[in-house]
C-alpha cells in the first residue's frame, strides 16, 4: 500500500517546500541517494551527531539473538567435545556480525538540520535519508532493563507511510533521546502541522440532522493526563485474561521440544508418586482409593487452572505496569512496561476504528479494554512491538467509570453516552431463524450420533439442544446497531461483549450481503470496512438486519460517506 | 430464474459495444459482448476438463477394460461435463441480469450475485489507486477489467470485469479524477 501522506494545501506551505517536487513518489519523505559528490554539499556533517558508543552491543545482539540457539549450542558442544569445526563455524558467524555492528556504528549519524532529520547510513551503499520533521508521526521507543541499565533507548521514527519505521536509531542515550523529541515536537514545522489538520479537523461539515456538537478542537500545545492504570485493575484483567493459557502452551511446547525424555519423566513420576500414596498396585479395584485420585486429579487441576490465571496476572503486569495514556496536542502518548519500557505515540487523526471489549469476568468487576486500528502498520504479527501496544494493547484495561471520558479524546468530535445511545436491534425474526437453525442442527447431530450408536446416539443431541436455543435466544439481542451524525456504532457478542465505533470518513468500502436463506427471511448483512481492520478483533457485519433497513442503511452511509472531507495527519 | 435470454436492451447497444442502462435505476449493465466472452472462456475450462477427463478414463479403460465401476463413472462424469457445457451457455445470461453498477457523485456502486447477492460501495475518494486489466480473450471482444484499490482490510481490492474496455478506461480515469485531493486513511 502506498499512501501519499499530506493533504494539498501543505505543499504550499513554506515549511515543507523542500519536497514539493516529489509529492508524487509513494514514499515521498525518504529521498536514497548513492552517497556522491552532490550529496556531500548537501548534508553538513561537521554536526552530526553518533549513536550512543553502547549501539555496538545493542546492533550486535540484535543481530545475533536471530541465531543465538545454534550458536550457542555450537560453542557449547565445540567447547566440551572438543569439535573445532563447530567452534571455526560460530565464529564465521559471529564475526561478520561483529563487523557489520562495529562499521555500522561509525558510518551512522544523524542531525536535524533545515526542518528535517538526515540519518547517513551504510558501509558500501551509503544512503541519506532526509525525513521532514512536519512529516514525522511518532517518534516511539523501547528500554529494556539492559537499555535502562545503560540509560539508553532505541528509538523508531514513524511517517504515516506503510509498515516499517522510517529510520531506526539503536541506540540513543536517553537525554539525546529527549532532545530529539523536543527539537521535533517543538519545531516551528511540526507545530505548523499540527495546527494546520487541527483546523482541518475544526472544518467538518456541519452535521446534518443531529443536535448541535460543539467541535471542540484539541489546542496543539495542550497536554493532559488521560489516564494511570493501576497494579490493582492490571491483577484483576490478568486473571480474567486467558493470557497464562498461551504463556503456559508456549512453555510446554519448549519443554516438549528440549527436554523430552525428562517431561515423560516428570509425568511418569508423578503419576508413580500419586499411585505410591494410595498404595498403589490395587489402585483400579479400591473404591476409596479411587476417590481419593478423582480429588487429587481434581486439585491438580485447580492447582494448575490457578497457576494459569497467575501467569496472566505476571504477564499484565510485566507489560503494561505504569501504564500512562497522555495527550499531547493531536497526540496520544503511551508509556508502559515493567522490565522492557516501551513509549508509542498515535496520532489521534488516524485512529480508524475504536473497540472496547468487555469479558464476561470483566464485566462482573467493572471493568474494560479498549482497542484502536490506526492505519499503516502490520497487525499483530510482534507481541512485543510498540505496534502491538498502540493497537491491540491500546488500554488494556480501565474501570467503567474512566471509559467514556477517554472515548471522547480519542476524536474532537465524538460524543460518547453508551447508556443512552439508540440502538437499533437486528429483526425480531432472527430468534426465530436461529432456534429453527438451532433444531435443524440439533437433528444432523443425532441422526449421526444414532448413526453411530443407537444406545447413546441420542445424547449428544439432547445436551446441545438447550445450549443452541439458549445461545439462539441470546444472539439475536446481543447484536446491535446505530448510527449517529458522525459514526456508525455496533456491538455483539453475548459472553464477550464487543462494542466498535467507526466514522463515516473513515470507511472505505460498504457492502451489502443477501445469502439464499437471507432472501428467504427478507434479511440482509451490511458490513462497513475501514482501512487496517484487524487488531481490534472485531468486524462490522451485522447479519440478520431488515432487508429494507439494510438497504435503507447502505444508501445513507453512502452518502454520508462520501459528503464528508476526509480527515488525516 | 426466470431470465430473458435474448436481453432485448442489450440489443442495439451490440453495435456500439457500450453499456445498456437500465432506465429504472440509472444503474448500468455491462458490455452485452460479456455474455458471448464468458460463454467462450467457460466453454474453454469446460472443454480442458472434458480432455483431462477423457484421457483419464481412457488410461483405466486401457488398464483394467470395461467394468462396472468404469461405466458409472463414465455416466457420472459425463453428466457433469454436460451440466458444466449447458452451465456454460446458460450462465452469463442469467448472470449478466444480475449484474450492474452506477457511479454518482456518492462514488461507485456494483450489484452483483444470482444466488447470493451482493451489493457493494466504494465511497467517493477511498480509491487508493485504479488498474485496468485486459486478458487475450478480453481482447478480441473489446472487453477490460476495472480494479479498484482501498485501504480496506476485508475486500481492499473491488473487481468489475465484463464492462467495455472504452467504459472501463473512462470510468477509471473519472474514479480517479473524483478523488479529492491526497486522501490518506
Amino acid at each position: 500500500m502506498s499512501f501519499d501522506l499530506e493533504p494539498p494545501e501543505s505543499n504550499s506551505q513554506p515549511v515543507n517546500d523542500a519536497d514539493q517536487d516529489n509529492g508524487q513518489t509513494p514514499n515521498l519523505s525518504t529521498h536514497e541517494n548513492q552517497f556522491g559528490a552532490d550529496d556531500a554539499a548537501m548534508t553538513p556533517t561537521a554536526h552530526m551527531s553518533f549513536l550512543h558508543p553502547t549501539s555496538l552491543i545493542f546492533d550486535f545482539l540484535a543481530h545475533v539473538k536471530t541465531y543465538i540457539l545454534p550458536v550457542a549450542i555450537g560453542l557449547f558442544y565445540g567447547a566440551t567435545e572438543g569439535q573445532g569445526f563447530l567452534l571455526i563455524i560460530s565464529a564465521m558467524l559471529v564475526i561478520p556480525t561483529l563487523l557489520h555492528s562495529i562499521f555500522g556504528y561509525f558510518t551512522l549519524r544523524y542531525c536535524i538540520s533545515d526542518n528535517q532529520l538526515i540519518v547517513r547510513e551504510g558501509i558500501l551503499n551509503r544512503n541519506i535519508r532526509t525525513v521532514p520533521l512536519a512529516r514525522i508521526q511518532n517518534i516511539d521507543s523501547v528500554q529494556n532493563p539492559l537499555h535502562r541499565l545503560l540509560k539508553v533507548a532505541e528509538v523508531k521514527i514513524e511517517t504515516a507511510s506503510g509498515t516499517k519505521p522510517e529510520a531506526v536509531l539503536r541506540v540513543l542515550s536517553v537525554d539525546k533521546m529527549n532532545s530529539l523529541r523536543s527539537a521535533v515536537f517543538e519545531s516551528p514545522a511540526y507545530l505548523a502541522k499540527v495546527s494546520q489538520t487541527n483546523t482541518a479537523v475544526g472544518d467538518l461539515p456541519a452535521v446534518k440532522n443531529g443536535p448541535s456538537q460543539p467541535i471542540n478542537e484539541f489546542s496543539p500545545s495542550e497536554s493532559e493526563d488521560l489516564l494511570k492504570i493501576p497494579v490493582a485493575w492490571l491483577v484483576k484483567a490478568g486473571l480474567a485474561s486467558n493470557r497464562g493459557l498461551v504463556l503456559v502452551s508456549i512453555s510446554l511446547g519448549v519443554i516438549s521440544q528440549f527436554a523430552n525424555d525428562k517431561f515423560n519423566f516428570a509425568f511418569s513420576s508423578i503419576g508413580k508418586f500419586i499411585r505410591d500414596a494410595n498404595g498403589a498396585p490395587e489402585l483400579p479395584d479400591a473404591p476409596q482409593s479411587r476417590w481419593v485420585v478423582i480429588g487429587l486429579s481434581l486439585a491438580a487441576m485447580i492447582i494448575v487452572l490457578g497457576l494459569i490465571r497467575l501467569l496472566g496476572v505476571g504477564w499484565y503486569i510485566i507489560r503494561f505496569h505504569g501504564y500512562q495514556l497522555q495527550r499531547n496536542g493531536n497526540d496520544l502518548r503511551i508509556s508502559c512496561g515493567l522490565w522492557t519500557k516501551v513509549s508509542a505515540s498515535i496520532p489521534i487523526q488516524r485512529i480508524q476504528f475504536i473497540s472496547i471489549h468487555r469479558s464476561l469476568l470483566m464485566r462482573w468487576w467493572g471493568l474494560a479494554a479498549i482497542r484502536i486500528e490506526t492505519a499503516g502498520g502490520d497487525s499483530s504479527q510482534n507481541e512485543n512491538s510498540t505496534e502491538s501496544i498502540s493497537k491491540r494493547w491500546f488500554i488494556p484495561v480501565i474501570a467503567e467509570d474512566h471509559v467514556t471520558h477517554i472515548i471522547q479524546s480519542l476524536r474532537p468530535d465524538l460524543i460518547w453516552d453508551e447508556a443512552n445511545l439508540e440502538f437499533q436491534t437486528v429483526s425480531p425474526r432472527t430468534t426465530n431463524r436461529l432456534v429453527r437453525l438451532a433444531c435443524i442442527q440439533t437433528v444432523i447431530v443425532t441422526l449421526t450420533g444414532l448413526a453411530v450408536s443407537l444406545a447413546w446416539g441420542w445424547l449428544p443431541g439432547l445436551i446441545l439442544l438447550p445450549l443452541l436455543l439458549a445461545r439462539a435466544v441470546k444472539k439475536g439481542k446481543s447484536m446491535q446497531y446505530a448510527r449517529r451524525s458522525n459514526d456508525v456504532i455496533y456491538r455483539s457478542g453475548i459472553f464477550n461483549r464487543k462494542t466498535s465505533i467507526t466514522f463515516f470518513d473513515k470507511i472505505q468500502i460498504l457492502c451489502i450481503n443477501q445469502s439464499p436463506f437471507d432472501r428467504r427471511w427478507g434479511m440482509a448483512t451490511l458490513c462497513v470496512d475501514t482501512a487496517a481492520a484487524g487488531p481490534a478483533g472485531h468486524r462490522m457485519q451485522i447479519a440478520y438486519l431488515e432487508e429494507q433497513f439494510a438497504h435503507d442503511e447502505f444508501k445513507d452511509l453512502r452518502v454520508s460517506a462520501a459528503g464528508r472531507e476526509p480527515v488525516f495527519g | 430464474m426466470t431470465t430473458d435470454h435474448s436481453t432485448p436492451d442489450a440489443a442495439n447497444s451490440f453495435e456500439t459495444g457500450r453499456e445498456p442502462i437500465d432506465p429504472t435505476e440509472l444503474f448500468k449493465k455491462l458490455a452485452p459482448a460479456n455474455i458471448r466472452y464468458e460463454q467462450l472462456s467457460r466453454a474453454i475450462t469446460a472443454t480442458i476438463l472434458t480432455g483431462i477427463a477423457s484421457i483419464s478414463l481412457l488410461t483405466w479403460w486401457l488398464n483394467k477394460g470395461t467394468d462396472t465401476v468404469w461405466l458409472l463413472l463414465l455416466a457420472a462424469v459425463f453428466t457433469f461435463l454436460a451440466y458444466l457445457f449447458a452451465m456454460a451457455w446458460r450462465w452469463p445470461s442469467i448472470s449478466y441480469h444480475h449484474t450492474s453498477w452506477k457511479l454518482d457523485e456518492e462514488g461507485l456502486e456494483i450489484h452483483k450475485g444470482v444466488f447470493w447477492k451482493h451489493q457493494i460501495s466504494v465511497p467517493l475518494g477511498r480509491v487508493q489507486h485504479a488498474d485496468v486489466s485486459q486478458g487475450p480473450i478480453q481482447r478480441s471482444f473489446g472487453l477490460g477489467t476495472l480494479v479498484l484499490h482501498t485501504a480496506g482490510t476485508q475486500n481492499s481490492s473491488v473487481v468489475l470485469s465484463g464492462l467495455s474496455q472504452t467504459t472501463a478506461t473512462e470510468l477509471r480515469d473519472q474514479i480517479i479524477t473524483q478523488k479529492r485531493g491526497d486522501y490518506v486513511v
